[in-house]
């Protein structure tokens, strides 16, 4: 849904409160950008393949710009055929470079993402393909047209979520904090979720691998 | 994509237009309680993503090494070609300990690091790569990017605490705007009460309108009187 929709729906939500239509738009649209956001983490973690995208990228790339969080796939050409990276820690870099049983070689590669690029061992690969989970475009200041880059359900979400952060602005000024201090509680546990959710999903896919 | 102090700013005041009067007068504050929610939300981030904190640093032979000055902890360390494994890092007390152990101190194959302070002492010397956790201080420019994933810049926290770092700041904002009407300070009551007296000293001076009965004596001297 674009953000023109979002921002009508969420004003005719809020109208009775406010006949006057005070709220600037601009602020609707932060809101709404930020539901969005809010909504996308929920929906990441019942079904992360809606938000799955994949990048070619060499060592030392910086992340995409729409970067959410590495999915656990990754591979380059080798032969004409596919070799899986496997992600790795930096606490593990060193071994990885001098063990001789356990060395990661362009047959077995490794990756992770320090310093907020892509960093393979063996280092100077290239043409990798990285899957990851992509975050939703940003609302706030864009044009109309913009789509919120969620699925067709999830609107309704969105928009009510917005409309609810609008209505907060006319309550009275302790009632008001008391609001946003759920609402930061709410969304710090869904960060929480977002992240532990992301792990757990990893480790389920190594056990079906291995 | 990436989110500048600036832009946060921006946004914490288009959320308190009932609260705070002055933008200009107010920055100051705005900028001092958003660097405190930055750092409340690098303690979240770091615990959950601490990939995103990581950061390398290669460095020549050495057998004191000075800390990177954004080094929150030392991670590892990837030796050079010839260094197995990279370096042991030592917890403080342990050095002392091994030094006269021929099988557990540091060997050029095997060398040991020790963080004492500003510096990480090396035993033997070497070089390699220190990976760390980075961490940041008070940001007072308007150009650095808070949040967002990385495309060539380096951001404070991911894109998802944005909205967290918003609220957080925007409620201990309207909280301290709402006390500072309610108790208005000695100062503030001190500032009203010149500008009062100095509104009245003005008026005194520049009266906005003249009534008869103000008039002690003719504005103009007689011959300059129009006739009538």
């Amino acid at each position: 849904m674009t953000l023109v929709d979002l921002r009508d729906r969420a004003l005719s939500a809020v109208v009775n409160m406010d006949p006057l239509s005070k709220l600037p738009p601009q602020l609707v649209d932060q809101f709404i950008e930020y539901c969005a956001f809010w909504v996308w983490r929920a929906l990441a973690r019942q079904n992360e393949s809606l938000f799955r995208k994949t990048v070619t990228l060499n060592d030392g790339d910086p992340l995409p710009a729409d970067w959410g969080g590495f999915a656990y796939r990754a591979y380059y050409i080798v032969n004409s055929k596919r070799v899986p990276f496997f992600w790795t820690q930096v606490q593990k870099i060193a071994r990885l470079q001098t063990s001789i049983y356990n060395q990661a070689i362009g047959s077995r590669p490794a990756l992770h993402f320090a310093e907020q690029k892509i960093n393979t061992l063996p280092a100077g690969l290239t043409n990798v393909v990285v899957s990851y989970y992509k975050i939703p475009p940003k609302l706030f200041g864009q044009a109309d047209s913009t789509d919120d880059g969620l699925t067709p359900n999830a609107s309704s979400y969105v928009w009510r979520a917005a409309a609810a952060r609008c209505m907060s602005f006319f309550l009275p000024a302790k009632q008001a904090w008391a609001y946003d201090e759920k609402l930061r509680q709410e969304d710090s546990d869904s960060i929480k979720k977002f992240y532990v959710g992301l792990h757990a999903q990893n480790v389920r896919d190594i056990r079906n691998i291995s | 994509m990436a989110t500048t102090q600036g832009m946060m700013i921006q946004q914490v005041f288009e959320r308190l237009r009932e609260v705070v009067d002055d933008e200009r007068l107010n920055i100051g504050i705005v900028r001092q309680y958003l660097n405190a929610c930055y750092q409340d939300a690098y303690a979240k981030a770091v615990a959950l993503d601490p990939e995103w904190y990581t950061k390398s640093f290669t460095f020549s032979s050495t057998a004191s090494l000075a800390v990177p000055v954004n080094c929150y902890d030392i991670l590892a360390y990837s030796g050079t070609s010839g260094t197995l494994g990279g370096a042991r890092i030592l917890d403080h007390r342990t050095p002392e300990r091994i030094n006269a152990n021929s099988i557990q101190v540091g060997i050029t194959s095997d060398p040991v690091a020790v963080w004492t302070g500003a510096n990480i002492e090396h035993t033997p010397a070497f070089g390699g790569v220190l990976w760390y956790v980075w961490n940041f201080g008070e940001i007072t420019d308007d150009t650095t990017t808070i949040c967002g994933p990385g495309a060539g810049y380096l951001a404070l926290l991911p894109a998802v605490f944005e909205e967290s770092v918003l609220w957080d700041c925007c409620s201990q904002l309207r909280m301290r705007f709402a006390a500072a009407q309610d108790t208005p300070s000695v100062a503030d009551q001190g500032l009203e009460n010149l500008t009062l007296a100095m509104n009245l000293i003005e008026e005194s001076a520049n009266p906005d309108m003249i009534f008869a009965t103000d008039v002690q004596r003719p504005l103009l001297p007689p011959q300059q009187q129009p006739q009538t």
